[in-house]
């Protein structure tokens, strides 16, 4: 019996640290941030939140913000797109209906500040960790060529943003008022010009990752949008003078997967169907290739068209031009030779022969191409000498003739542009953007910085009710709730 | 209250001044009982602290005032009284005292007498409670026991009850009580998450015709003794041990039928065709082709016959229990096996349970309980609605009756393309749809105890809960709900292992008029879980199913993880009886849980609890009518530690990303923000209450109020995403539950015709009094909408928030002066809804407080009658005064044409029919406007069972020897009183998530039962 009593006190002494938690099968984030792996792991995590992040399939904020929302918000909330999908959400996008209450742009206010989080995390906690300065300036500038891509997004999209530059270590940190836009952009600006002198040539090179030349590209486009004009061209220029993204000469070949991350792609970010499990890849087919095509094996497999090019988008092309035959699909030709027509459909992004069912796909997003580029140039030098210089028309007219081009060779369409006035021409570059750029991210950037937001989408889509407010989106009512700091975009 | 005050204190005045020298005489002996002398009976002097016990030959030696009245006592005996007026040599035999034993009331860590009692501890013995075509005693237990409220989170059989004991404590996930069988804490269980709907009830392992008693303990007083596990009330549950004597064998067989309660009306395929042709004529869009000749369509299928059926349930049990001198066993088996009112669901278990006790010596003796269940669950998809419908429920209600489950080629039809997004064929999804969940549970306990020192109770246990679970599901490539996946299939499975270890010494000593019962004690506890999740997907063969998951092309996961936690505990309590007039409790617990922040891991969880029976006074000892009062008081602090392991801790998540054709990135977020000031959440209660009894028994009466506050009140709450995160725990606030209960038992008629009647009373009101921020913490979002409840300072949970309809726009109006959505532009016929702020706009600042989840008020009924051979028991519960979002309704009038609706269609808005009730067909409504109309009066009062029974045993025992032969019949659910819409308004859907209860949304719905069987004893 006494025995018995002392063998239990003995135990409960030797029990001090039996109430320690050991978590075996997850890291405790305490002990981490150590070693070289540690500073590449952590660096490798904003990807995965870029992209399709780790909320389960059946999350409502399963995907990163390129995995459908970056390039779908772009053209519904425009005269590109109609949305036929039956949510709520995407219908008032495209119809302008929108309020602070709805998810998407809740989701997307999230996924960015998710994104922002974990390259904050690489920017403190990577330079206090021994390894190669080189390779660790590098994973910064990784992080911060991200962060500056985050902060674009939204600085564009919602106007003032929270600017949080550091891990939210306390909860405070995180409990901060909207920062005005010209410091967002300085910040995006400091952001891109520490990581275009950071990233290393040899190590981690592209393949989805930032580089020297994709920083410079995307200053060009952040300069555009601050009014910078000067710097805006002098950044261009950099890119197209280097030409070490030249324009492919088929405008087909840019969503060829053989091209990928090569030749005009500056940056785009990565996605595989082939390299992943699970349903990571990006959605461009499930949402955009024509429905019920799907048809004893062959044909596009699990696609729903949601998103719909308009009328006024369609017939705005030259029959000829080689951008509409890439960027619609309009029929479709089965083995047997039997073939069926619908109504335009997106289908620049499906290369046919790699995938020919559609799913599952390896295609990344493209970020920045040259082209893109080029009208960026063409743009900033049209504003800067008030009408267009002979580099502007230069740039303009590289991006048509390439579209003269049917694979075969070069059609008396879209000639050459010359003669414009200031006005003409900020016009021909909204319009070679809209055929340029169908679907990547692009068209409500455009209508909102040329001021024809209303007047476009008015004229293209008669169930919107676009208003003068709409160039910005409304700050999520879950944050403001939770921030009382945190205003709102009249007069949402 | 303070009438009571003052006789306590001037009792205790008394108490200290009393001894009064007298002649003293001198009596002496022995007490025993038939079988061998007693050691420790009480030998007390009446109506003094004068008295001792028997010593171990059970002798006793006391000098007592001459003329003085002596008390002989032993607990479980029946006491004897002498006049002593010279010295006596007394030999005194007590008898066993049956009615008495039954009184003993089991408490954490030990028994008392009911008399004894000083917190509210509610007792239900085997026969108070339905073992009847019932899995699992959640069910049998509601409506039974005051301030106890069990709701139904799903009616899928097999799926978990929910059990609210004194209202809603917490607003994190766990708000269950703490379940101790036989001694051994029960770990809940959850799901890897392998099938979708609800998972299994932890409770269904167990035979509810094992268990002698269930005790509820439900002031802090009672609970203290379970520390931080306390907070939400404590099921003790006793089972049956073995009795010494002959074998007793038990055999009892139900068979039951089930049927759906109601149906809820639809449109029959014309009307619904002429719907679809108005609601596309009044948006100018085109007709749907299938809706081209609604006349020709006729009544078509009725979906809901085609999914719901009359389904059969089977219960077998057997038990046999006896003993001899030292050894005692109790044995049984059971078989239940029950098929759902949806096709295709079933719930089938087993359980084998030995309890053996044995007398090892005069000191020590040993015991073990143990019980080995395994259940498998075959489930339908319900109860599963997010964004999208799909639970078969709602796609039964949706499919358009126009379609018939097989098409020409005797295939099944694929889907309802018309309704926004399809919906599958519900008849298809039932058949071919998998969902599998096999559980096998060992719980066990093995204990030794040593008596030494006379007075002193050595026990040390053992105890195990150990579950091994399979999650199996599969869908086939070829139905709507493997459509986007090309057939899916998952397999999890799961390892839970706990273990107990607890030793406490008690000691009981009687010296005179004073009695005390202490116990102390040391408890550790551990829980390791380990599981492993595959699902794969994309499968161009559908025949092996989730039996080789490898067939599917598509990896979608693979997963596998363990976690687990520690307790440590240190307990007393100490149980002081004063002349068996003045009862008090003290009682504490130290815990130590490895949940939370290294500084603030143990906790002490103190509670007093004093009782006066006042019956024992002098001056109510010639109230005849009362014949028993006693006045209870007692406060406490309990903790709730039910948060998930790791949860202070800043945890780092896998991610995955690619670089180029070839390079797969492998790195590592921060999944879970870093507290180390989490802390335990604690709630402290006041509890008094009077137990009354009158008319020598024939009524007891015992009656309750509590106040219960909880404070750090645990959270997962919403942060900012400018974080990183999204939620994170936090202790957030204070919140209160005040209620009555009231309980009263009658005997009304004795003699050859029994009726007894019990009906109790329960009220319960809560209120959140702080979070620490200003805003309230919304529900998850349903169909998209959001803040339809929410957890806002001030008011209760469970508070309904969304839009006061205001009639319909009339063709007298007009619809551009109508206060409208930023998003929808009204027209004549489409709903109105009151401006709050009157600023012509409606947005949150319109939305008003539309009713509240919590009832008002909960009672249960109970009337047996028997007449000799022949009972009848007839039990009525209900609830009333809470309300429910039924968020079928959003679905069930559409009036778009797109799905099947309920008749309230027939009535909708035409030029013709200018109703203020309900709006226009439209083909494109504002979809999800959340208002009054969609929250319902969920009160109801319903007939839970009747039970008739008729004892054979007479007429045919002289030949076989039967004890009892009970034939029986019952009906469940038979009449069910509610204005509730729905299906049936037991319904819950989001129980045990406190941001979000209330709801009903694609619901499995509850069943009417009529079984019949049979009962032998021999």
């Amino acid at each position: 019996m006494n025995r018995l009593i002392i063998i239990s006190i003995l135990l409960v002494f030797q029990a001090c640290n039996f109430l320690d938690e050991d978590p075996e099968s997850v890291i405790n984030s305490s002990t981490y941030y150590k070693t070289e792996s540690d500073a590449v792991a952590a660096t490798n995590a904003i990807y995965d939140y870029l992209t399709v992040g780790t909320e389960g399939i059946f999350s409502r904020g399963f995907g990163g913000i390129f995995f459908n929302d970056y390039w779908v918000f772009k053209d519904i909330l425009s005269d590109n797109c109609t949305e036929t999908i039956v949510s709520q959400e995407y219908r008032t996008l495209n119809d302008f209906g929108f309020t602070a209450e709805n998810e998407r742009i809740e989701l997307y206010w999230q996924k960015l500040y998710k994104t922002i989080s974990a390259a904050n995390v690489v920017i403190d906690r990577v330079p206090g960790i021994a390894m190669d300065p080189a390779k660790r300036d590098h994973l910064v500038a990784e992080a911060r060529f991200i962060r500056a891509m985050m902060y674009f997004e939204g600085v564009r999209l919602f106007g003032d943003v929270p600017l949080i530059l550091h891990e939210a270590v306390n909860l405070e940190d995180a409990f901060v008022a909207r920062t005005p836009v010209p410091d967002v952009y300085n910040a995006i600006v400091e952001d891109l010009e520490w990581a275009r002198t950071h990233f290393s040539t040899t190590y981690r090179v592209g393949q989805g990752r930032g580089t020297a030349m994709a920083s410079r590209a995307l200053l060009s486009k952040v300069y555009l949008e601050m009014g910078e004009y000067q710097q805006a061209a002098d950044q261009a220029a950099a890119v197209v003078e280097s030409n070490a993204h030249p324009l492919f000469s088929d405008f087909e070949d840019i969503f060829q997967l053989e091209n990928a991350n090569s030749g005009e792609i500056i940056f785009a970010v990565n996605y595989s169907g082939t390299l992943s499990q699970g349903f990571k890849p990006n959605q461009y087919h499930v949402r955009l290739l024509p429905p019920n095509l799907h048809v004893n094996g062959e044909g596009p497999k699990n696609a729903f068209g949601w998103e719909v090019p308009t009328d006024d988008l369609f017939n705005s092309f030259d029959p000829q031009d080689r951008r509409r035959s890439v960027t619609f699909i309009t029929s479709f030709t089965y083995s047997n030779n039997n073939t069926v027509t619908f109504r335009p459909y997106i289908g620049k992004f499906w290369d046919r022969d790699d995938e020919p069912l559609g799913n599952n796909t390896d295609a990344d997003v493209i970020y920045l191409r040259t082209a893109d580029i080029m009208l960026v140039y063409a743009e900033a030098l049209n504003e800067i000498n008030n009408g267009p210089n002979a580099i502007a028309y230069d740039m303009i007219n590289k991006v048509r003739k390439r579209a003269r081009f049917n694979g075969v060779t070069e059609l008396p369409i879209l000639p050459d542009l010359s003669g414009l006035n200031y006005q003409a021409f900020k016009d021909a570059i909204l319009q070679e953007r809209r055929w340029e750029l169908v679907m990547e991210g692009s068209r409500y950037h455009d209508l909102v910085r040329m001021g024809k937001l209303v007047e476009k989408v008015s004229a293209a889509k008669p169930t919107a009710t676009p208003q003068a407010f709409h160039v910005l989106l409304p700050i999520p009512q879950r944050e403001r709730n939770l921030n009382p700091s945190l205003t709102q975009n009249n007069p949402y | 209250m303070k009438v009571s005050v003052r006789l306590l204190i001037s009792s205790m005045f008394v108490l200290c001044t009393h001894l009064v020298v007298a002649q003293q005489v001198l009596v002496m002996g022995t007490v025993s009982d038939n079988k061998e002398t007693l050691v420790g009976a009480s030998v007390a002097e009446l109506g003094t602290t004068n008295g001792t016990i028997t010593d171990v030959d059970g002798k006793f030696t006391l000098k007592v005032t001459a003329g003085s009245k002596v008390r002989v006592s032993y607990t479980g005996y029946l006491p004897q009284e002498f006049t002593i007026t010279a010295d006596k040599t007394l030999d005194v035999v007590l008898e066993e005292d049956q009615e008495l034993l039954n009184e003993v009331v089991v408490i954490g860590y030990g028994v008392v007498k009911k008399s004894d009692l000083t917190g509210s501890v509610a007792t239900l013995k085997s026969e108070d409670y339905i073992n009847t075509a019932v899995s699992s005693i959640d069910q049998g237990i509601q409506g039974k026991v005051t301030g106890v409220v069990v709701a139904m989170s799903s009616g899928q059989p097999g799926a978990p009850s929910s059990i609210r004991i004194r209202g809603t404590n917490s607003i994190n996930g766990n708000n269950e009580p703490l379940y101790v069988i036989d001694g051994v804490f029960i770990v809940p269980e959850t799901n890897v998450g392998a099938v979708t709907g609800p998972s299994l009830n932890p409770l269904a392992s167990l035979n509810p015709a094992d268990i002698e008693s269930i005790e509820v303990l439900k002031d802090a007083s009672a609970t203290a003794i379970y520390g931080t596990r306390g907070a939400n009330g404590v099921i003790l549950v006793t089972t049956k041990r073995g009795k010494k004597g002959a074998p007793v064998f038990n055999i009892n067989y139900a068979h039951s039928v089930q049927e759906l309660r109601k149906k809820i009306p639809m449109l029959n395929a014309s009307q619904l065709a002429i719907l679809g042709n108005e609601a596309t004529d009044n948006a100018g869009a085109p007709r749907r082709l299938i809706y081209a000749s609604p006349v020709n369509l006729g009544v078509g299928t009725d979906w809901q016959d085609q999914i719901f059926q009359q389904a059969p349930m089977d219960n077998l049990q057997l038990s046999a229990r006896g003993g001899t001198d030292g050894s005692t066993y109790a044995v049984s088996t059971n078989f239940f096996n029950q098929q759902g009112i949806i096709q295709n669901s079933q719930f089938t278990k087993g359980n084998i349970r030995i309890n053996l006790d044995q007398r090892l010596s005069s000191v020590f003796n040993m015991g073990t309980s143990i019980n080995v269940n395994r259940s498998s669950l075959r489930g339908v998809v319900t109860d599963s609605e997010g964004a999208i419908p799909s639970s078969v429920t709602s796609w039964a209600l949706a499919f358009n009756p126009g379609l018939s489950v097989y098409n020409n080629a005797g295939q099944y039809v694929f889907e309802n393309n018309t309704s926004q997004p399809a919906v599958g064929n519900p008849v298809a999804d039932i058949n071919k749809t998998e969902q599998i969940n096999n559980s096998t549970r060992l719980l066990g306990n093995f204990f030794v105890t040593a008596d030494f020192l006379k007075k002193f109770k050595f026990k040390t246990s053992i105890g195990t809960d150990a579950v091994f679970l399979t999650e199996k599901s599969f869908i086939p490539n070829d139905i709507k709900r493997g459509q986007a996946s090309n057939g899916q299939a998952a397999i999890a499975t799961q390892q839970g292992l706990s273990w107990l270890w607890e030793n406490t010494v008690s000691y009981n000593t009687t010296f005179g008029n004073h009695r005390i019962d202490a116990v102390v004690g040391h408890s550790m506890q551990a829980y390791r879980n380990e599981f492993v999740f595959s699902a794969t997907s994309d499968f161009d063969d559908n025949r092996l199913g989730y039996n080789a998951i490898q067939v599917g092309k598509d990896k979608t996961l693979m997963l596998n993880g363990t976690s687990g936690w520690q307790l440590q505990s240190f307990l007393g309590r100490i149980n002081y009886n004063l002349m068996e007039k003045y009862l008090f409790t003290l009682s504490a617990r130290v815990d130590g849980s490895s949940k939370f922040g290294t500084g603030n891991r143990y906790g002490a969880f103190p509670s007093f609890a004093f009782a006066w029976r006042l019956k024992e006074e002098s001056f109510l000892e010639s109230v005849d009518a009362i014949s028993d009062l006693k006045w209870r008081i007692g406060y406490g602090v309990v903790g709730n530690e039910g948060i998930p392991p790791y949860s202070s801790l800043g945890l780092l998540e896998t991610t995955e990303a690619y670089f180029g054709e070839n390079e797969i990135a492998k790195g590592s977020g921060q999944a879970t923000r870093q507290n180390n000031a989490l802390r335990w959440e604690t709630t402290s209660q006041f509890d008094t209450g009077i137990d009354i009894g009158l008319f020598n028994g024939r009524v007891t009466v015992v009656a309750d109020i509590y106040y219960k506050r909880t404070t750090d009140l645990l959270l997962n709450a919403p942060v900012p995403y400018t974080s990183g995160f999204d939620y994170s725990f936090f202790n957030v606030g204070s919140l209160e539950n005040k209620g009555m209960e009231l309980a009263v038992n009658t005997v009304n008629t004795v003699g050859d015709l029994k009726w007894n009647s019990a009906v109790n009373i329960s009220f319960n009101r809560n209120k959140v009094l702080d979070l620490s921020s200003d805003q309230g913490i919304p529900a998850d979002p349903m169909l998209g909408i959001n803040g339809w409840t929410a957890i806002n300072a001030g008011v209760a949970m469970g508070t309904f928030y969304g839009y006061k309809t205001d009639g319909i726009i009339q063709l007298n109006e007009d619809p551009s002066a109508v206060a409208r959505f930023v998003d929808y532009v009204p027209t004549y016929g489409d709903r109105k809804y009151v401006d709050k702020d009157g600023d012509g706009d409606l947005d949150e600042n319109d939305k008003f407080v539309l009713g509240n989840a919590n009832p008002d008020f909960s009672f249960g009924i109970t009337n047996s009658v028997s007449f000799k051979k022949l009972s009848l028991s007839v039990f009525i519960q209900g609830v009333y005064g809470n309300e429910i979002v039924n968020f079928n309704k959003f679905a069930l009038e559409s009036f778009d044409g797109n799905q099947n609706n309920s008749t309230a269609a027939l009535n909708r808005w035409t030029p013709e029919n200018p109703t203020n009730e309900y709006p226009r067909a439209n083909v494109s409504p504002r979809v999800n406007t959340i208002s009054n109309h969609h929250v319902e009066d969920g009160s109801y009062l319903r007939v839970k069972d009747i039970t008739l029974a008729y004892d054979l045993a007479s007429h045919i025992s002289k030949k076989i020897k039967l004890t009892s032969c009970k034939v029986f019949a019952s009906a469940k659910n038979l009449v069910t009183l509610t204005n509730y819409t729905g299906y049936d308004p037991e319904v819950n859907r989001f129980i045990n998530n406190p941001r979000s209860f209330g709801a009903d949304f694609g619901s499995y719905p509850a069943a009417k039962i009529f079984s019949a069987g049979l009962n032998i004893t021999f």
